[in-house]
């Protein structure tokens, strides 16, 4: 039963991540989705200093601070001849996550998160945290966590699906219509902020990326439809949570280690097969 | 203040040995990792040193000691083939750099975290020491690391200097460099080889999360001071190792912190002292 | 006559470099007009600046007579191929229907009308046939041609289009002027960015020349002269003879 719990947490996390990784490749920003996943750490650990480990709201609150503090401090610095947009990104992220890093450090007896858990996570224990509504166990957390959010990213992309095209495809003329394009940009990074808070948890800083980026990348090696591009970076972000799972298990390593390994694999395969299907 | 003057005074052997390394480890982050700003390629660097992290683990296993010249050597493996897998896919797929480039980062990194949890189960936790290697761990540098350490920078120092001319010019416009006859793949290789060199010494005080800072920040406050490239390099260099030299300090005052994010610190500090200043002197 | 397009003491620059110094011109209503100059000369700046994307350091743009947010609906702009990614996915009625967003009805579905129009300007810049197709498959020409198309399927009265004919076959070439043609012939305004001299003469009523300066505007008659273009393209006399001029 814990295995499929962990499968389950597993899928919807990659699930998530891949709904709004799969705007930031078509954004040629993925590097920004990796710069939020380590930049949103400070706020977080603040959060749990201050609200207390249980204490969604507050956890999300810091993580959307730190994630703020991320974007406009890439823009401020972007301005200034020295600095280019990838050193910038590049900067901004390692001082916000050392600054994080630290705090756990000081924190480490407050709060539970440890130097490799917001590495890689702890979805082993997904199992362990559970919810428990009027002394009646519902089942893990992280599940009922990752549904919801899954809800809401499925709710909020039906309705902002074209301006999301419109503004990533081609910027200028959006803005020649009127279209805030800056808007529309913070959108999607608070849309991955919530995304990454809620995996952060269970897979840690680095792996989020995989889960970002390889379902969405390994479908545009074989499709180049909108739809079908959506359809296939969900199954492959499905296949990424068991086939992950099952490979830790064989080797008996790392949960998320071996699911963001997996994904290379599979990006590995599609690339091999990528001439002879086309979807 | 009793920690800030037995430390700087420098007479505790073992300080001058951390000492020494963290600063040549600075110095040549700071100076290589100003050709990856000027390309452009900082992001890179993120990629390389997040993907070196299964490189050791395997050198580990098949040598189990925590330092070495085995760790490094595994180290720059990996780190070459990450590099390499990057700019495989980026050439032959319709996928962008930056696409790739995280996913590359982030499928290494997990192979390294899946090793490191293979490592813990069969060889102990601490006896592995390897969490040190995520976040660095200055005080750690013992001879034998100074050594390979100090042979690593020599290489890239001597090459920095030889190929002063050829590094300017490919990383300037390749494309001119290319008409008149130079080798452009040839340097950039030996340009990115030293990178990977640089970034396997450095993570041993950075550690492997948090070395592209070391790699992009040196630059960036030489920049503000300077547009002439050899001094930019100079700067860098004196910048990078400054920051190993801080950083190797707070290892030593504080041994439970990791060394890596005050690096990352002090060198953030340094950026926003100069980012005022745009090249007021040195213009000449 | 009715303007277009106003512009009174427009400057723009990139740090230090200045792009556009103090230009001010006045483009009729229902011509084609051409904007021409040689690299560098601040046409796109123009362009792109009188669209508001980006920013200027001074100066007033009027278009159709009012402030652009007035009349952002009646406005449409093209910009140059070069700008997007051929490789993203979406299809050639994807981008025409895009013609068909509005920034406040972003969230709601488009109407049939909306499908209606897009499916019409398909057909007039004559990718029918290609209605389905993955945009980066498509030629050059036919790439500009999508992006005229979107332009078309937003019912604008005015047009500024950045180096339509960039990168297009001379069959293209011809359509798209056809099509310029047919649009003055409704009454429509169309500004373009040009770089062929040759064509010149024969195809636009009204000519901008520029030189991050501006060297003349007015009818094209009267600017298209040795003088004007020696002072915005320097001394090649090469190509002056080329145009007879």
């Amino acid at each position: 039963m814990d295995s499929i719990w962990i499968i389950v947490v597993g899928g919807l996390v990659a699930l998530n991540c891949s709904l709004v990784g799969n705007l930031l490749i078509l954004r040629k920003s993925v590097m920004i989705g990796d710069a939020l996943s380590h930049a949103v750490l400070p706020g977080m650990v603040m959060g749990y200093f201050y609200f207390g480990d249980t204490n969604l709201i507050g956890v999300l609150g810091g993580a959307a601070l730190a994630g703020l503090v991320l974007v406009l401090s890439i823009e401020w610095l972007k301005k200034s001849p020295l600095l280019k947009e990838d050193s910038a990104i590049g900067l901004i992220y390692t001082v916000l996550f050392s600054i994080g890093v630290i705090l756990v450090s000081v924190f480490a007896s407050q709060v539970h998160l440890d130097q490799e858990h917001v590495l890689y996570g702890e979805i082993a224990y997904v199992p362990l945290d559970r919810w428990f509504m009027n002394g009646t166990d519902m089942g893990p957390r992280s599940f009922w966590l990752g549904l919801g959010l899954l809800a809401i990213l499925i709710l909020v992309l039906r309705f902002s699906f074209k301006g999301f095209n419109l503004t990533s495809f081609d910027p200028d003329f959006a803005a020649s219509k009127g279209v805030r394009i800056k808007v529309w940009n913070y959108f999607l990074m608070i849309l991955v902020t919530a995304v990454v808070v809620v995996s952060f948890e269970n897979v840690g800083a680095v792996l989020v990326v995989a889960f970002l980026v390889a379902p969405g990348a390994s479908a545009l090696l074989i499709s180049h439809r909108m739809k079908s591009i959506y359809t296939l970076s969900s199954a492959f972000a499905l296949i990424i949570a068991i086939g992950g799972f099952f490979l830790a298990d064989f080797t008996s390593t790392s949960i998320s280690g071996s699911m963001a390994f997996f994904s290379g694999i599979l990006f590995i395969f599609v690339w091999l097969i990528r001439k002879r299907v086309r979807a | 203040m009793n920690d800030f003057l037995q430390f700087f005074s420098f007479s505790d052997p073992n300080v001058r040995l951390v000492v020494l390394g963290t600063a040549l480890i600075g110095a040549c982050s700071g100076s290589i990792g100003t050709f990856m700003v000027l390309t452009r390629k900082s992001l890179l660097g993120d990629v390389v040193s997040h993907s070196i992290l299964p490189g050791i683990c395997v050198a580990f296993i098949l040598y189990p000691v925590r330092s070495g010249i085995h760790l490094f050597i595994g180290a720059m493996v990996a780190g070459l083939l990450s590099g390499i897998a990057a700019d495989y896919f980026s050439r032959k797929s319709v996928l962008r750099p930056d696409a790739l480039f995280a996913l590359v980062l982030s499928v290494f990194f997990g192979l390294g975290v899946m090793l490191i949890t293979y490592i813990q189960q069969n060889y102990g936790a601490g006896q592995a020491g390897l969490d040190a290697i995520l976040f660095g761990k200055a005080a750690a540098i013992n001879q034998d690391d100074l050594t390979y350490i100090t042979v690593v920078a020599a290489v890239i120092f001597a090459c920095l200097i030889l190929f002063f001319r050829s590094f300017r010019m490919i990383t300037f416009n390749a494309g001119f460099a290319q008409s008149i006859g130079v080798r452009v793949r040839i340097y950039n290789g030996i340009l990115s080889s030293l990178t990977v060199m640089a970034v396997a010494i450095g993570i041993q005080a950075v550690g492997v999360v948090l070395m592209a800072a070391l790699l992009i920040a040196p630059s960036i406050v030489s920049k503000a001071l300077s547009n002439r490239l050899w001094l930019i390099l100079l700067i860098s260099a004196f910048v990078g190792g400054l920051s190993g030299l801080l950083g190797s300090f707070v290892s030593y005052t504080l041994p439970a912190m990791p060394t890596g994010p005050w690096i990352v610190i002090c060198l953030s500090l340094m950026v926003f002292a100069v980012l005022p200043f745009r090249r007021k002197f040195g213009n000449s | 006559m009715n303007s277009a397009l106003d512009i009174e003491n427009l400057s723009v620059s990139y740090g230090k470099k200045i792009a556009l110094e103090n230009i001010s011109l006045s483009i009729p209503a229902g011509q084609i007009t051409g904007i021409i100059g040689p690299n560098g000369s601040g046409k796109s700046t123009l362009i792109k600046s009188a669209m508001n994307l980006i920013p200027a350091n001074s100066g007033n743009v009027r278009m159709l007579g009012s402030e652009l947010d007035k009349v952002r609906k009646r406005v449409s702009y093209v910009p140059q191929r070069e700008s997007v990614d051929w490789d993203y996915p979406v299809s050639v009625f994807d981008v025409i229907l895009m013609g068909r967003y509005r920034p406040g009805r972003l969230f709601l579905p488009l109407s049939a009308e909306d499908r209606k129009i897009a499916e019409e300007s398909l057909e007039r810049v004559q990718l029918t046939e290609y209605r389905n197709t993955q945009i980066g498959q498509l030629s050059g020409g036919q790439q500009q041609r999508v992006f005229i198309g979107r332009a078309l399927a937003q019912r604008a009265e005015l047009y500024l289009m950045d180096e339509p004919f960039a990168g297009v076959d001379a069959a293209t070439e011809k359509a798209i002027l056809d099509l310029m043609f047919d649009m003055k012939s409704q009454g429509q305004s169309i500004v373009l960015i040009h770089h062929d001299l040759v064509s010149v003469r024969d195809n636009f009523d009204h000519l901008v020349i520029l030189k991050n300066k501006l060297i003349a505007s007015g009818p094209t008659s009267e600017v298209f002269t040795t003088k004007n273009l020696i002072a915005s393209y320097g001394g090649s006399m090469r190509i002056m003879q080329e145009l007879d001029v």
